[in-house]
């Protein structure tokens, strides 16, 4: 299966599920959302990557339970468990406006008048994720070469595989962007795009589901707490 | 010679200065330059002497982007750059950056070359024929739908001028293009170039490898310390003197005349020994039956198209990867992939993914905690980074990052030292610099490995060849008299 939603109906579905990643506290309505968001990328031909995500989800489910609410030693706290989670889930709304093209996303947004201050950001950050991705291998194979990754200098190892990261990063977005800009995304005239943007039924159909499964979990939120 | 003198100007600098913020010094000053509608202008010079804040004042990134401060005039096809917005100024100047990696927006190829076209405004019935049209300049049929990431760097660079070209501008700059480019794909940069310039486009080029240019360029501009020093034409760089060519740290600009002193080496201890080596990537061979020698002492240039295997080659040999089949000898022993980390170490070519340290010198320490302090400073200065020694690594030049990585490199002295693009964007002296290093390494009996597609850089230091031909044959060859040889292997794909 593979539907194509339109770059709105992505959206409302990564606002919608921070909304409820923010809000819910049972286990149980978490570990049902991530069913419905499994779902969500199934038809949209996410299928191998679902799989990637349900399994880190599950370690994570796993500790969890083991933890027993107490954390597991000092590197891995309740709260750390908790987040992790949370954030996964967070990652899955957003993994199908990852990759898009970015003439799309930019049309959309001045369609919509979205604010540049909005727009603009989410933009390069789409761009930016997947261009950082190969530099942390990079990393890790020299850490590695010289020997520094340790598991018994777990802080140390994070400190070396952060401070090239974040550099590079820095870097990375400024290229990024100089080249954004000397390519006209600024423009504050129309922006077209090669792909025809249109709001189509099934985009109705998946906006209406989105919402009245938001407005469920909200209600069995309430009910159970 | 094209006569532009009756042209009209498209770009006019009157006393230009300009610094970045937070920055001590001007990164240029005083620039007067003229360019003329139909130009082929080079800028060159040593790394830091200001050509590529020159082509971003051009751009309009220096004070737009960078926000910097600039004292003097600049005038774009008749109006001040000033007077222009950003997004005003990409219609006008198309700008294609060093590195392809952090250039591009989308992940498919027509989505890319849209891009431009697409924040302009272009009316989507237009939009499919303005990238047909880029593709088809570029000839790269052959690259459509496709997934941008994988792709070779020349590919890359294809793909980035392709974007400019869509949007049609008439100025193009570019910014060390060949930097991370094989001789092969060079030569196609260099023909897509002609094309640009015989369609009546202006092009300055910002840039150190200046053979490819000579045909191309009407003028080379020499910039040294933030001021253009000099001016020549073609005919008077390709007949300016091999001593003065070194003296200002140029790379050369005929490749046929490079003064080369290959270094000799005792072909005694076999310090590295390859049998029937084996690698693929899930179902897809990248080679097989792979075998070569190496002694103490070799230093050898490793090259082959993009894709062959070069550096899978080297993450096996220190152990980051493990071989389908074969052997790896150290000293006439089949070490495991495990331990290979003590017998050879791998210089990657992205020098920012390699440092650590808070400074300079603690770089050194992470890999030397029983080192003194005399030591770590002889090392430095060898290097000519001690006075950069309480520095953060990441705010070092390219050159200085290179050099502090091979200084490393020497902390960690394992037998072998393998090193990937070592000169990619360097200048002249840098280059000799590594060179000179590399050299003297060896002759302390060190085997050293370099993959390599920088024809002066091969010629100046290695004594032996390992040629990737095809993914089942590779060859070695001596380079002593084979100097053509190694030409022929680099030019072709």
């Amino acid at each position: 299966m593979n539907i194509k939603f339109d770059f709105r109906t992505k959206l409302l579905v990564i606002v919608l599920t921070m909304s409820l990643v923010a809000v819910l506290t049972s286990d149980i309505l978490i570990y049902t959302l991530l069913g419905v968001l499994s779902v969500y990328l199934i038809i949209q031909g996410f299928g191998r990557q679902t799989i990637k995500y349900l399994i880190v989800c599950g370690v994570f489910i796993v500790l969890r339970l083991i933890s027993g609410g107490q954390g597991i030693t000092i590197l891995m706290p309740e709260m750390f468990l908790f987040m992790v989670l949370r954030i996964l889930m967070m990652v899955m709304a957003a993994q199908p406006v990852i990759g898009m093209p970015p003439g799309e996303v930019v049309a959309v947004f001045k369609k919509i008048h979205a604010p540049d201050g909005i727009a603009l950001p989410v933009t390069f950050m789409l761009r930016f994720f997947p261009t950082v991705r190969s530099e942390f291998s990079d990393v890790f194979a020299s850490l590695r070469l010289r020997k520094l990754l340790s598991w018994k200098h777990p802080l140390d190892a994070m400190e070396y595989i952060v401070t090239p990261v974040i550099f590079r990063s820095s870097r990375i977005a400024e290229e990024l962007a100089a080249s954004a800009e000397s390519r006209g995304i600024s423009n504050p005239g129309k922006h077209t795009c090669r792909r025809k943007i249109e709001f189509q039924k099934r985009d109705w159909i998946m906006c209406v589901i989105a919402v009245c499964v938001t407005v469920l979990y909200f209600v069995l939120e309430r009910t159970v707490a | 010679m094209e006569n532009f003198k009756t042209r009209r100007s498209v770009i006019q600098f009157e006393d230009v200065s300009f610094e970045y913020p937070g920055a001590e010094t001007e990164s240029i000053h005083h620039i007067d330059l003229d360019v003329k509608e139909g130009e082929f202008l080079v800028l060159t010079g040593g790394s830091g002497c200001g050509k590529t804040t020159l082509t971003r004042l051009i751009n309009g990134l220096a004070e737009q982007f960078y926000e910097g401060t600039m004292k003097g005039r600049i005038t774009l096809l008749g109006r001040s750059i000033s007077e222009y917005p950003l997004y005003e100024i990409g219609k006008k100047v198309g700008s294609i950056f060093q590195d392809p990696r952090s250039q591009f927006f989308a992940s498919i190829t027509e989505d890319e070359i849209a891009f431009g076209c697409e924040n302009y405004g272009v009316p989507y019935e237009e939009l499919d024929g303005r990238v047909s049209n880029a593709i088809k300049r570029i000839n790269g049929d052959m690259l459509r739908g496709k997934e941008i990431y994988p792709m070779s760097s020349g590919e890359k660079q294809k793909i980035a001028v392709a974007s400019v070209n869509a949007v049609n501008p008439e100025i193009y700059v570019f910014d060390e293009p060949s930097a991370n480019l094989d001789m092969y794909s060079v030569e196609a940069l260099k023909n897509l170039m002609r094309e640009l310039k015989s369609e009546g486009h202006t092009i300055i080029v910002a840039e150190h490898r200046l053979y490819y240019l000579t045909g191309l360029a009407d003028r080379f501009l020499y910039m040294e310390n933030g001021s253009i020093k000099e001016e020549w034409t073609p005919e008077e760089l390709l007949s300016m003197p091999e001593a003065k060519r070194q003296n200002i740290g140029i790379r050369a600009a005929d490749l046929r005349h490079i003064e080369v002193d290959i270094p000799s080496r005792k072909e005694t201890d076999v310090t590295l020994e390859v049998k029937g080596l084996a690698f693929s990537y899930r179902n897809h061979p990248v080679f097989h039956d792979i075998s070569f020698q190496a002694y103490a002492g070799d230093l050898i240039a490793i090259i082959g198209h993009n894709g062959i295997g070069k550096t899978t080659l080297s993450n096996i040999l220190c152990g980051m990867q493990k071989e389908k089949a074969g052997q790896i000898l150290y000293n006439g022993k089949d070490v495991p992939k495990g331990r290979r980390k003590n017998f050879a170490y791998f210089v990657m070519q992205n020098t920012d993914c390699q440092l650590f340290g808070d400074s300079v010198e603690e770089e050194l320490l992470l890999n030397g905690k029983g080192s003194t302090q005399e030591q770590r400073d002889d090392l430095l200065k060898m290097y000519g980074l001690f006075e950069w020694k309480e520095r953060h690594p990441a705010t070092l030049s390219g050159g200085q990052k290179q050099r502090l990585t091979l200084a490393v490199s020497d902390w960690i002295d394992t037998p072998i030292l393998i090193l990937d693009e070592p000169t990619s964007g360097l200048d002249y002296k840098n280059m000799l610099r590594i060179s000179e290093h590399l050299k003297a390494l060896a002759q302390k009996g060190k085997t050293i490995l370099i993959i390599t597609h920088d024809y002066e850089f091969a010629a100046m230091t290695c004594n032996r060849v390992l040629h990737f031909i095809d993914e089942g044959h590779a060859e070695t060859f001596p380079l002593q008299g084979s100097l053509p040889r190694l030409y022929s292997c680099l030019m072709c794909q």
